[in-house]
């Protein structure tokens, strides 16, 4: 099947009715989850899991996608409107976005990045599209080795990427790898650390740990804020961008969507690193760097096509390699396996229906979003008025239905407990939850590629030196490891992951999703 | 306090990692010609207690990280969060003796009376609607088996829907 006719098979599937309306849930849903303080995309699709139990495979999958790249849309509302990223990755969009708002200009800034962002994203699909099969043919032929070697790489990336210590960071990954290892062993079905507890001869379970981490925590870390947030009053008024606005951002959307796909399809990389660098590059290549941080519509075009070009692009590694670029997409990866559906190269050949059907609803996402993001724009104005006293009860109350509902054992709410207990502090004390959440996801691959890289090598550890792809995948994550440890490499790290000199205006550090 | 928060949770993943460490040695490491059901594991747990074991060193010594510099949570902005998760503990030893209906009432009156104490009547309200709510969506919709208690307020709910 040539790409074409991949393309109009997989709309047959996306525009079925059930699935429009799940795109559209998920859209929605995304847009709010970016709206809203304090529910990330990660933390929605967690306690949205269990419901897609009960809907088809394509539609669910499709509907947590949607959760996925709206949030990007929604994200950049907050950021413009009220300087609150309602996503990490919209945090660069506050220093010219809120400008430009202040400036009595919301208007043709919220105008330019919904439509930055459906560009980018249909772009980013279109990319998607070509590269995916191709890529997972070629992922065929890939051994145990190669594998353990770029998930390797995979989990480096988010670490590098880490906002704080990056000591912490690998700790947490060490961390989530071990709690990836209760249950039963892959190879002799030995149970591991169950104690005695039937519940934990499955493992402790991804959901239980990510709503904890994200849904539970989360929430505590907000409860400690005693004000409520005051948003700043404007009038939104003329949405569409002028012509010397589009004359303006042009190149940065065009520049932004070329650096969001590509670096959307690291593992590890993904919207945040790609808005920060488009930013970055728009700022060097204006002939105004001055006008930066005061309103530049040129700093709201590029970083929000990057962010939504890189949304589209992370699931290459998904689709083709079984390998989530980011926390929010291992979420993904989890809600495929609860369909017994496992991402990775044999996605395309076994479950075509998804693998197309999930590509070609970005496009209908896209639009949908489009119409969603501007015409209903006071609408999710309002939205983002919504207090959090409401708010709050409503998220534990999902985590806890949401946790109870997939054994149906009070357990996993203990587990979710735990993990918000231990998300809380650990946060406190600047341990990152996604380097766990992303380690969780991978741990029992990484196991099984290890064990079995090992035997086919008898036990000769250089096998994954002597296979190309693995060895550039190792040098890469030890160059980064060992530049993310000394001197101006490291200080060069901190800026780009706090986007301080970069950017020059000091933002504070971006989340972790 | 920050300092002590973060000893106690670097000395936790030291702790795990050393209990780990000896549960997977109990477990068959292997070799690397053919590595057991704790080869993984005892990697894992290893690299989490030699790096558990370099931040509590730093610690010690005192070569502290730019974390210093973010201010920490006062008692005062503790109380909230704490209360919260007193209450989910709470809400998950009744859960099943009271049932959904009656522990989730009581959760969401919690919660919103950890918010702002003193409007009693909207929170009665308003869980009251949430619960109802949910429980039509969750029980009755999506079919999602929440447990009963002693109460057995579900049957009631049901057959009156």
């Amino acid at each position: 099947m040539d790409v074409l006719n991949s393309a109009l098979y997989g709309f047959q599937i996306s525009l079925q009715p059930i699935n429009l309306l799940y795109c559209l849930i998920g859209v929605i849903l995304g847009t709010l989850t970016g709206v809203l303080p304090g529910l990330g995309p990660s933390g929605t699709i967690a306690i949205l899991l269990p419901i897609t139990f009960h809907a088809p495979a394509v539609s669910s999958v499709i509907m947590l996608a949607g959760i996925f790249y709206g949030a990007q849309y929604g994200g950049s509302i907050t950021s413009i409107l009220v300087s609150i990223p309602g996503e990490p990755s919209s945090i660069v969009t506050c220093i010219d976005g809120h400008q430009m708002a202040r400036h009595g200009r919301a208007g043709p800034a919220l105008g330019i990045s919904a439509f930055g962002s459906f560009i980018a994203g249909t772009i980013g699909v279109i990319g998607l599209m070509l590269v995916a099969s191709p890529l997972a043919t070629m992922a065929l032929k890939f051994g145990p080795p190669e594998y353990f070697s770029l998930m390797i790489l995979g989990l480096i990336i988010l670490i590098y990427l880490t906002q704080k210590s990056l000591i912490k960071a690998i700790s947490m990954g060490a961390f989530g790898l071990i709690l990836s290892f209760f249950g039963m062993d892959i190879v002799s079905a030995q149970p591991r650390f169950a104690f005695g507890v039937d519940e934990l001869l499955d493992g402790v379970g991804i959901v239980p740990i990510a709503m904890g981490l994200f849904g539970v925590a989360e929430t505590l870390v907000n409860l400690e804020q005693t004000e409520e947030v005051k948003l700043f009053e404007t009038q939104i008024k003329g949405l569409l961008p002028s012509r010397k606005d589009w004359a303006d951002s042009f190149w940065p959307l065009i520049r932004g969507t070329v650096i969001g796909f590509f670096l959307g399809i690291l593992p590890g990389g993904g919207a945040i690193l790609a808005s920060f660098v488009s930013y970055a590059v728009e700022k060097k290549v204006t002939k105004h760097p001055e006008k930066f941080g005061k309103g530049a519509i040129e700093g709201v075009a590029g970083p929000e096509s990057a962010n939504n070009a890189a949304s589209s692009t992370g699931f290459i590694p998904l689709l083709t390699l079984g390998i989530p670029a980011n926390v929010v997409l291992a979420m993904l990866f989890a809600g495929l396996l609860i369909h017994n559906i496992t991402p990775g190269p044999l996605l395309l050949k076994e479950h075509p229906d998804v693998f197309w059907g999930v590509i070609t609803s970005m496009y209908t996402g896209n639009i949908l979003l489009l119409l969603l993001n501007l015409p209903l724009i006071g609408m999710w104005v309002q939205i983002t008025k919504l207090p959090y006293r409401l708010l709050f009860p409503l998220i534990i109350l999902f985590c806890v239905v949401g946790v109870y509902s997939i054994k149906n054992t009070v357990f996993d709410v203990w587990i979710m407990l735990i993990f918000g207990a231990i998300g809380y502090f650990m946060k406190k004390c600047d341990y990152e939850p996604a380097p766990l959440t992303l380690a969780y996801v991978l741990g029992p691959m990484l196991e099984q590629s290890l064990r079995q890289s090992l035997i086919m090598s008898n036990g000769t550890a250089s096998i994954f030196l002597v296979r190309p792809i693995s060895l550039i995948a190792l040098v890469v994550a030890a160059f980064l490891l060992v530049t993310a440890f000394t001197g101006f490499a490291k200080q060069k790290r901190l800026q780009v992951v706090e986007g301080e000199d970069p950017l020059g205006q000091g933002m504070g550090p971006p989340g972790s999703e | 306090m920050k300092r002590w928060m973060n000893r106690i949770s670097t000395l936790f993943l030291f702790g795990f990692s050393v209990f780990i460490l000896s549960l997977s040695l109990r477990l068959k490491v292997g070799s690397f010609k053919n590595p057991g059901a704790g080869f993984a594991p005892f990697l894992a747990s290893l690299l989490l207690l030699s790096l558990s074991g370099v931040i509590l060193v730093k610690d010690l010594l005192g070569v502290s990280e730019r974390d210093q510099k973010v201010p920490f949570v006062t008692w005062k902005n503790l109380i909230k969060p704490i209360n919260l998760m007193l209450a989910l503990i709470g809400y998950g030893l009744l859960f099943t003796v009271l049932g959904y209906v009656v522990a989730t009432f009581l959760l969401m009156l919690a919660m919103f009376i950890i918010y702002q104490p003193k409007r009693w009547g909207p929170h009665v309200i308003t869980a009251f609607i949430i619960v109802g709510v949910s429980f039509l969506i969750f029980d009755v919709w999506l079919r999602v088996p929440l447990p009963k208690g002693i109460f057995d307020f579900s049957s009631f709910i049901r057959s009156w829907w």
